[in-house]
């Protein structure tokens, strides 16, 4: 009786400790990598194309843009300062779920690091969401070769990091916590708000390639390997960035490498001619780019990512699903949670250049009334071009609008304002921007700029 | 390895395991592998340094011991020796003279003092060749002589300090006939080695721990379960008060320069707590993981912040160290049983070397140097103190702990109270007369009271009567087990209790006046934020937004204040005679086990742990 009484003790403070442990997690998990793979964990179809690589492709590709305009499926695996190990084992995580038809791997920064390399505070976003299995075991125990057991141990158990963050749950993120229905709403994808100054860029020759680490020439080669024994096709991808010459001569090997392989590489970063790089075919550095040497702002990944779909049709002949039953799930996604993310994103900038920009979208239309103090530069000019019809611009003496929802600094110089900056009541009003939605008319915005 | 590492949360669990599994002629040998895993997986070079260590105070004790007489105590479960192995001791002690002229051979004490110069040499060599080397540099520029020094690149092995320490108390307590020497190696190894208190103690007593390494020990239940309570409360202390009170204390001592004198003064309290906490902590962790092993240890903090005088202070602090300190070069150096120069001086010679135990670094001495100072200046003032208390209607025994128990703790008013007639059965008149014997034994000895009753302390006769009368009713125990004696309620006077408060408070400003020596990076920084707190203290500036911008947020900060409420709360249960543990091991099943699953995840959510935070290493590893 008395060893049943102390088993029974025992028990019942594992499944307490446990459960404790339980609620715990939830209440302080950061929960990003969980809520980017709800939905790719539960799509019943298979993909039509997966992305995988650095943040460069997690804000550079609009899934659901794909969708919208040429009905193809596909989902956005890639993750910040994803190193090329880290997209290696992210792929092989996530063929676990999903084998999709065609695999497309980003090459930017393949030689960046002697391979196997990763930031461990990164891994939590592509590793978190995937539960304890061998794959993971191995991946942990590849990527973080040189740590400590104690180092490996966060992300088996991300609560021993995570518990630190006990003083920043509130009501509101105790509740999101065990709601399902907080999800990525971009198909895994991060869309970036900002109208960034380019660097200068230096065209490099195909022909000039870099000394690379032979751990990331067999990382590439492991990812395509384990592609084809999946069944899936693969194929490599330059999305455009201003790139200095070292990357560029990097991704030179890559694509050589590639080349041996045999495996398709969509430079979406090449120029209109062979010498002159600034000049994009796909994308306008002035007005397409966040930050001066790196990712795509919206309207640069709605670019890139249209330009894609036709290549993709092109080369792959994906089918258009947008009319069939078994993926009225993605129209239903596209309506109800995609336009209302946009619409959620809209309403909270401030800064004028990335709202001139985001309104860009083919979703929005936009209605400007300007006084003559408004001053608008080459990039804002240039901005105006991409909405085309979608934007009707009117002068008027003076802007008397205290209906007006947002009061924001009216700032030419590209810098992107926090959210919710208050602006002083004395500041005089200089443009008055109100988006609506195109099919509805329903107003996403109506923001007053001031000087 | 450390305590609070996961290789630990492996480790232990497996030791723990295969330890009550193994037949028990294997059980000593298998936790001298452990300790020996434990430690090396520090550095396996250190593990060479104390084997050598152990072979040679092993055959030192052996031709130390060869013609001793001496016999083992025999302690009780929680590694208390008898009252009766005690008195002997004492006696021992006090022929310790006599024995050096006439008795003591010589060949035995050139052993003793050549194995004590190798030891401490190794000590010394690893610990202050840098310091040394240092300030001789320094000394020959104030000559004018410059020379070229690049400081020597030695590696300290951790819980060097504790286990020579440790080793060197066993050889004298062998040189004295205290103990006779140990013959078993696997036994004296374990002694030497034992994983829980290798790296920062306790530092063990022979008479207590040889002995158990003897017995066979059975799993039990009961003990297991109390061990384990203890170190949930020691990794209570160390993760969610100290690691988290490091942050805000090592933000103010690094940008001092930056910071009004409120702040520096905010975190020398809040670094009394952090050290206490920390050290204290990994005692208890130790010592939980021993009883669970069915191996008891002395008490190393005894509510130290309660403490009247300085001098209680270091009765209650680290008592192992402040243990082996006057009983190896306190008493040899002749205690208190001379004149006043001579005792103070004593005083000092003590405290400035317990200082540079604790690190090489002047900051340390003056550290060590202004504890003993307190001591003296205390005990030079005494007729003023007790003249000015008189005139305040107290009586002239007031400051005195013995003849007025109501200045300390329960073991004290316990050990002082004698109860009436009609409660004294025989068996509590033995005790009694035992203890008033050994008073007189000792008065005639010429050592202080305060000496006495240090040792006495260990002692478990009174503590036994303790045990005995409260089973008997006659003292009522309350929530949390705290006894309420009859004797207790006299003393209860208003007067008192805010006499007593003022005291302690004052003990504790003298002391955490001394913390902020021990915690700067070194004398220099130390008078700086002297001057700083001096000049620049901000009073218009005190503000809760300040304090947060400290190193914890607000959250953080307002949880540390109600941990240090609870540890104030535990620590006053404990004074008073309770046992939190031994009341929440009593309550009824699903409230106990609840009871410990909540405290295991305040310990995992609250706690500073995991790869977020450096989890910073236990601060007496250094010493």
């Amino acid at each position: 009786m008395k060893i049943w009484k102390r088993i029974v003790s025992v028990l019942l403070i594992l499944v307490m400790v446990t459960g404790g442990i339980y609620v715990g997690d939830k209440l302080t998990t950061r929960g990003v990598s969980q809520r980017k793979y709800v939905k790719f964990f539960a799509e019943p179809n298979e993909y039509d194309v997966v992305f995988y690589g650095s943040s460069h492709v997690l804000s550079g590709i609009q899934p659901m843009e794909l969708w919208k305009n040429y009905g193809i499926t596909s989902f956005n695996l890639g993750g910040h300062a994803a190193s090329l190990g880290m997209s290696y084992w992210v792929l092989r995580q996530s063929l676990k779920y999903h084998k999709p038809r065609l695999a497309i791997l980003d090459i930017y920064d393949m030689y960046a690091h002697d391979q196997p390399y990763m930031d461990i505070s990164f891994m939590h976003y592509s590793m978190d969401a995937y539960p304890m299995s061998i794959t993971k075991f191995m991946a942990v125990q590849d990527l973080l070769k040189d740590r400590s057991t104690a180092a490996k141990a966060e992300l088996f158990f991300p609560f021993s990091v995570y518990h630190s963050r006990w003083d920043e749950v509130t009501e509101e993120s105790a509740k999101a916590a065990f709601d399902s229905g907080f999800f990525n709403s971009y198909s895994g994808s991060e869309i970036r708000y900002g109208v960034a100054v380019p660097n200068a860029i230096e065209r490099v020759k195909p022909g000039d390639t870099m000394e690379g680490s032979e751990g990331a020439d067999t990382y590439i080669r492991d990812f395509v390997t384990a592609c084809r024994d999946a069944g899936v096709e693969v194929c490599f991808m330059r999305v455009p960035y201003p790139a200095c010459v070292e990357n560029q001569m990097a991704e030179n090997r890559v694509m050589k490498l590639a080349e041996e392989m045999g495996v398709r590489v969509i430079d979406l970063m090449k120029g209109t001619d062979k010498d002159e790089m600034l000049s994009s075919v796909v994308v306008n550095w002035d007005t397409d780019l966040v930050d001066a040497n790196a990712h795509l702002n919206a309207v640069g990944a709605f670019k890139v990512t249209m330009y894609l779909g036709k290549l993709l049709q092109q080369y792959y002949g994906f089918r258009d699903k947008r009319e069939e039953a078994a993926y009225s799930n993605w129209n239903d996604d596209y309506a109800n949670v995609y336009i209302p993310a946009l619409n959620a994103d809209m309403l909270l900038q401030t800064d004028f250049k990335t709202c001139l920009m985001f309104a860009a979208y083919p979703e929005f239309e936009t209605e400007m009334t300007v006084t003559g103090d408004y001053e608008p530069d080459e990039v804002c000019e240039m901005l105006y071009k991409l909405h085309g019809s979608r934007l009707n611009v009117t002068r008027v003496q003076s802007i008397d609008a205290p209906e007006v929802q947002d009061r924001a600094d009216y700032d030419m110089d590209g810098e992107a304002m926090a959210p919710g900056t208050v602006i002083s009541e004395q500041a005089v009003p200089v443009v008055r921007m109100t988006v609506k939605l195109r099919d509805s008319g329903a107003v996403v915005c109506d923001k007053l700029f001031c000087r | 390895m450390i305590f609070n590492s996961l290789g630990f949360l492996v480790f232990f669990p497996i030791v723990l395991l295969v330890y009550y599994v193994v037949p028990k002629f294997l059980q000593n040998f298998w936790l001298l592998l452990s300790s020996y895993w434990f430690y090396m997986s520090w550095n396996p070079r250190y593990g060479l340094l104390l084997l050598g260590v152990t072979v040679l105070t092993y055959i030192a004790g052996l031709i130390i011991g060869k013609d001793s007489h001496a016999t083992w105590g025999n302690p009780d479960e929680d590694g208390r020796i008898s009252a009766d192995f005690y008195s002997k001791v004492s006696r021992s002690r006090r022929n310790i003279e006599i024995k050096a002229v006439s008795g003591r051979e010589k060949k035995q004490r050139a052993v003793l003092t050549l194995t004590l110069c190798i030891i401490f040499g190794l000590l010394c060599f690893y610990k202050y060749t840098d310091f040394l080397a240092v300030n001789m540099v320094k000394l020959l520029e104030r000559i004018g002589l410059f020379v070229e020094f690049d400081h020597f690149d030695i590696v300290m092995p951790v819980g060097i300090s504790f286990f020579t320490f440790q080793a060197a108390g066993y050889l004298i307590d062998v040189y004295r006939e205290e103990i006779p020497s140990e013959k078993n190696f696997l036994r004296y190894a374990l002694f030497v080695s034992f994983f829980p208190s290798i790296l920062a103690g306790p530092i063990g007593r022979a008479p207590s721990l040889m002995p158990q390494y003897s017995r066979t020990r059975e799993f039990d239940w009961n003990r297991v379960c109390s061990g384990f309570m203890l170190m949930l409360w020691g990794f209570f202390l160390k993760l969610v008060i100290a690691d988290r009170a490091a942050i805000l204390v090592n933000f103010v001592y690094q940008n001092y320069h930056e910071l009004y004198g409120w702040a520096i003064v905010l975190a020398t309290v809040i670094y009394a707590f952090e050290i206490y906490c920390d050290f204290c902590g990994y005692s208890i962790i130790a010592t939980g993981a021993a009883n669970m092993l069915g191996v008891a240890f002395m008490e190393n903090f005894d509510c130290p912040y309660f403490s009247v005088s300085v001098q209680d202070f270091w009765r209650r602090w680290h008592i192992s160290l402040s243990g082996w300190f006057r009983d190896y070069l306190y008493f040899p150096l002749g205690g208190s049983r001379c004149n006043f120069l001579r005792r103070y001086f004593n005083v000092m010679v003590v405290f400035v070397v317990s200082g540079l135990w604790h690190g090489s670094q002047w900051s340390y001495v003056v550290w060590g140097g202004l504890n003993g100072l307190y001591q003296i200046i205390g005990g030079i003032l005494t007729p003023v103190r007790t003249l000015l208390l008189r005139i305040f209607g107290f009586d002239k025994n007031v400051l005195s702990l013995k003849k007025n128990p109501a200045m300390a703790g329960s073991m004290k008013i316990y050990s002082s109270i004698e109860p009436t007639t009609d409660v004294v059965t025989p068996w509590e008149k033995k005790a009694l007369s035992k203890k008033r014997r050994s008073d007189e034994e000792d008065s005639e000895s010429g050592y202080s009271d305060e000496d006495i009753r240090a040792s006495l302390r260990v002692s478990s006769g009174l503590a036994a009567w303790q045990t005995e009368e409260a089973k008997r009713g006659h003292l009522r125990t309350g929530v949390f087990g705290i006894r309420i004696g009859e004797g207790e309620l006299s003393f209860r006077s208003v007067k008192m209790s805010i006499l007593k408060l003022i005291r302690i408070l004052i003990t504790f400003v003298l002391i955490d006046f001394a913390w902020l020596f021990f915690r700067a990076a070194g004398l220099r920084d130390a008078l700086m934020m002297i001057e700083r707190v001096k000049n620049n203290f901000g009073f218009s500036e005190i503000s809760l937004s300040g304090i947060y911008e400290l190193g914890l947020n607000e959250r953080n900060f307002w949880l540390l204040m109600i941990c240090i409420a609870i540890l104030f709360l535990s620590d006053y249960v404990k004074y008073h005679g309770g046992n939190i543990r031994k009341w929440i091991l009593q309550r009824p099943m699903f409230l106990r086990e609840f009871i410990i699953a909540v405290s295991i995840l305040v310990i995992l959510v609250f706690g500073i742990w995991g790869n977020s935070y450096d989890a910073s290493s236990f601060i007496y590893f250094q010493y």
